[in-house]
């Protein structure tokens, strides 16, 4: 009888003991991943493409990917691609109507494009599903007001979900700054007194360093995007996409083109006209630079211990703006294709890419996560090369980033390749920069553009 | 027995029809299909980013005409790849004159050979980027460390506007040439020997053996290279795509180029294909009579 009822007993206990097991497990399941289901759609095959940068190595890496794999009972399959190569293919799959891709990365620059035609699936409603999304979990209140809204279209649709806010900082050499007792230049005049100052110096052979370099090669997605990320900050208007207007050829806009090309041509190394960021990026690694403007995002390449010579040495700062001038946020974002099959599979996978413990995560890894709590997280410290990086960033998302440029318009690119073409031709010696601005103008009129002199509203 | 003979014939005639159906079911699908269908985009305003397209009919075709940068970009096109290709040939031929020399042994001459083919057999955008980096660049190419330490002025492709077309072109006739001296070669080493004995015998100089014997017996061979050599430097592409971005400004901007920005960086999907469409018609023209010339006679 005694055995029996011992038996009884432990029987109990043992049960009690699986269900709080059980109990404890689920709630931890809950604290981290929301109260959502996330095997509602198990079984589903999503498709995305994406650039390299923040995936296979920095950010959503095989592994990364598994996890969201179990977590969903999904398969999800990234094809990488350039970024010139993902506009294209972007492009041509939402034309087709074929909906190849659920998935995809957006750059900010491409929002208009896709969303004036249609082709991105609007999120609030996802965002509004309950059995979606777990609102008080995922936080969007985690993000600065200018880096969510620049996922919102000018037809007042949330069309991305942000995973990077991108600007441009300056990177400068700290010990040549250092050893010739130089400030950080704090804005346009700063910047080019300092750079006539290492000149200077390089020139009686007192560093090796060439002062200052940025990108001249022509292209929307390098010169051209350069020129007008200047301008903000420079805050000279170069063209109003929206009313198709060019104010090229106004005093500021041709003093601005005569400082950005004249800055390259005294400034870089020989031959840096047809440097591409890739060619920047590896000279700056070889020591041949003391300053740069270039992307926050990058600092990982950079300060790769194993293949920079300047790994460590490289202090960071807001890049020098004019009174009023900004600088056009940058961001990567995920979307939907409004033809994919598998929409609330991929709002899914959206979530998961751009949700908290993901992101505070990835952070340390690429370092420029969208999302305000990952700047503080311990470990995301720790990885950051300086807090003077991580203070710089802080500081622009807040008060140094645009986050409506009048860059980022479905009608960007002919004119930017136009005038980056036009100030190759400048820095080559082949025009002067009156020529080139009134060349440019003349181009944009023939695709549609009026001088702002013949304006009228 | 002419019965038998006639069905036979029409066997063979069936047969033959049926082995070169595939091969023309695929040059269909693949040319003439995506040609119309060229054709008929380029009737229209069709914008990728600002769908659906409209018919425009040829207003594609005469702003295309009247647009300086599109005459411009096929100037330049047409120039180089003439300029490029005569001088790929005579480069070319003399380098096969002499290695099908029978005074140069043939182990010697396969060596020779298979060293100036390797640029040729390199994929042209690894071949550009080595052009562009480590040869042109002036601070990272040894052309000009060499220059330098000669006390030579510096190269340099993006200074001034025919830095550019002369890098290209110089880059394009050390690469492809070896295409050319290879079909030349084998010419030149099918003309029997016996016939340069006797024009030696004759008292033949070398100059009248090339311009007497040589040029015309493989006239048409040289047609057939010229031929394909041209059109390939008409639709040059990786090369200025990577070495200069068909820059400074539109320096080095062909038709190539110029209608890859049309279609996939301002995504004027119509436009491209006027632009792609008039070059085919223009390139036609332009080698229809060296066909005739490669006509065996």
């Amino acid at each position: 009888m005694k055995n029996v009822m011992r038996s009884a007993v432990v029987g109990k206990l043992i049960i009690c003991i699986l269900l709080a097991t059980l109990i404890t497990a689920t709630g931890a399941y809950a604290a981290d991943w929301g109260n959502i289901d996330w095997q509602q759609f198990a079984g589903t095959k999503l498709k995305a493409i994406n650039i390299p940068m923040v995936v296979s190595d920095y950010g959503y890496t095989q592994e990364r990917l598994r996890d969201f794999e179990k977590l969903t009972g999904m398969k999800i399959d990234i094809e990488l691609v350039s970024t010139d190569a993902l506009r294209q293919k972007l492009l041509v799959d939402f034309a087709a109507g074929r909906g190849e891709y659920d998935v995809s990365s957006v750059g900010f620059a491409s929002r208009e494009e896709y969303s004036i035609a249609g082709y991105l699936e609007p999120l609030q409603k996802y965002l509004d599903n309950s059995k979606l999304t777990d609102l008080s979990w995922y936080n969007l209140d985690d993000y600065t007001k200018p880096v969510f809204s620049s996922g919102i279209s000018s037809k007042a649709e949330l069309v991305f979900i942000p995973y990077t806010a991108e600007y441009f900082l300056l990177w400068y050499r700290k010990d040549i700054f250092e050893n010739l007792g130089l400030g950080v230049p704090l804005d346009i005049i700063e910047l080019r007194k300092t750079a006539e100052k290492l000149d200077r110096v390089r020139k009686e052979g007192r560093i090796t360093a060439y002062a200052y370099i940025d990108r001249v090669m022509p292209g929307p997605g390098e010169a051209g995007w350069s020129i007008f990320c200047h301008a903000n900050r420079y805050n000279v208007e170069l063209v109003d996409f929206e009313n198709m207007i060019s104010y090229l050829t106004t005093p500021l806009a041709v003093e601005y083109f005569d400082y950005y090309t004249s800055m390259s041509k005294k400034y870089g190394p020989p031959g840096s006209a047809n440097w591409g960021w890739g060619d920047i990026g590896v000279a700056y690694k070889q020591g041949m630079l003391a300053m740069a403007t270039a992307g926050n995002a990058s600092y990982r390449y950079i300060e790769d211990e194993e293949t920079s010579t300047v790994a460590g040495k490289i202090g960071y700062a807001p890049p020098p703006m004019n009174p009023g001038g900004k600088d056009p946020l940058w961001i990567w974002g995920w979307g939907i294709n409004a033809v994919s099959k598998a929409k609330e599979a991929a709002w899914l996978f959206i979530e998961w890419a751009t949700s908290p413990p993901l992101v505070k995560e990835m952070g340390p890894d690429y370092g420029c996560p969208a999302r305000k709590s990952a700047y503080y997280d311990p470990l995301y410290l720790k990885a950051m090369p300086s807090q003077e990086f991580i203070n710089s960033q802080l500081w622009m998302m807040e008060f140094g980033v645009n986050s409506n440029p009048s860059v980022i318009h479905a009608g960007y690119s002919e004119p930017a390749d136009i005038i980056s073409k036009e100030m190759s031709m400048v820095v080559a010696g082949i025009k002067d920069v009156e020529q080139a601005a009134e060349d440019a103008e003349k181009a944009l009129v023939k695709i549609g553009y009026t001088p702002f002199q013949s304006y009228i509203p | 027995m002419s019965g038998s003979t006639s069905s036979w014939f029409k066997q063979e005639k069936r047969f033959l029809y049926l082995t070169i159906f595939p091969t023309v079911i695929i040059i269909v699908v693949v040319g003439l299909i995506p040609l119309i269908y060229m054709f008929v985009l380029s009737l229209s305003d069709f914008n990728l980013i600002k769908p659906p397209a409209r018919f425009v009919g040829f207003f594609n075709y005469l702003h295309l005409l009247s647009n300086t940068r599109y005459i411009r970009a096929l100037t330049f096109t047409i120039v180089f790849a003439f300029a490029a290709t005569i001088l790929e040939l005579i480069y070319g031929f003399f380098v096969a004159y002499l290695l099908a020399d029978k005074e140069v042994s043939n182990s010697y001459s396969s060596v020779m050979r298979t060293l100036i083919l390797l640029p040729f057999i390199v994929a042209p955008v690894v071949i550009s980027y080595v052009f562009k980096t480590l040869i042109y660049d002036p601070t990272f190419g040894y052309l000009n460390y060499f220059l330098r330490v000669l006390h030579l002025p510096a190269f340099d492709v993006y200074q001034g506007s025919m830095s550019a077309p002369i890098g290209i072109f110089v880059m394009e006739v050390i690469l492809r040439t070896p295409f050319i001296m290879i079909i030349l070669y084998a010419g030149i080493s099918s003309i029997s020997p016996s016939i340069f004995d006797a024009a030696q015998i004759d008292g033949a100089s070398w100059f009248k053996q090339i311009s007497e014997i040589i040029i015309p017996v493989i006239r048409p061979i040289i047609a057939v290279a010229f031929v394909f050599r041209f059109m390939d430097v008409l639709k040059m592409f990786d090369e200025i795509y990577v070495v200069t971005h068909g820059g400074p400004g539109y320096v080095t901007e062909n038709l190539s180029i110029f209608v890859v920005k049309h279609a996939f960086e301002y995504f004027r999907m119509g436009y491209a294909a006027a632009a792609a469409f008039i070059f085919l018609v223009l390139v036609m023209l332009l080698i229809s009579p060296f066909l005739k010339m490669a006509k065996f006679e």
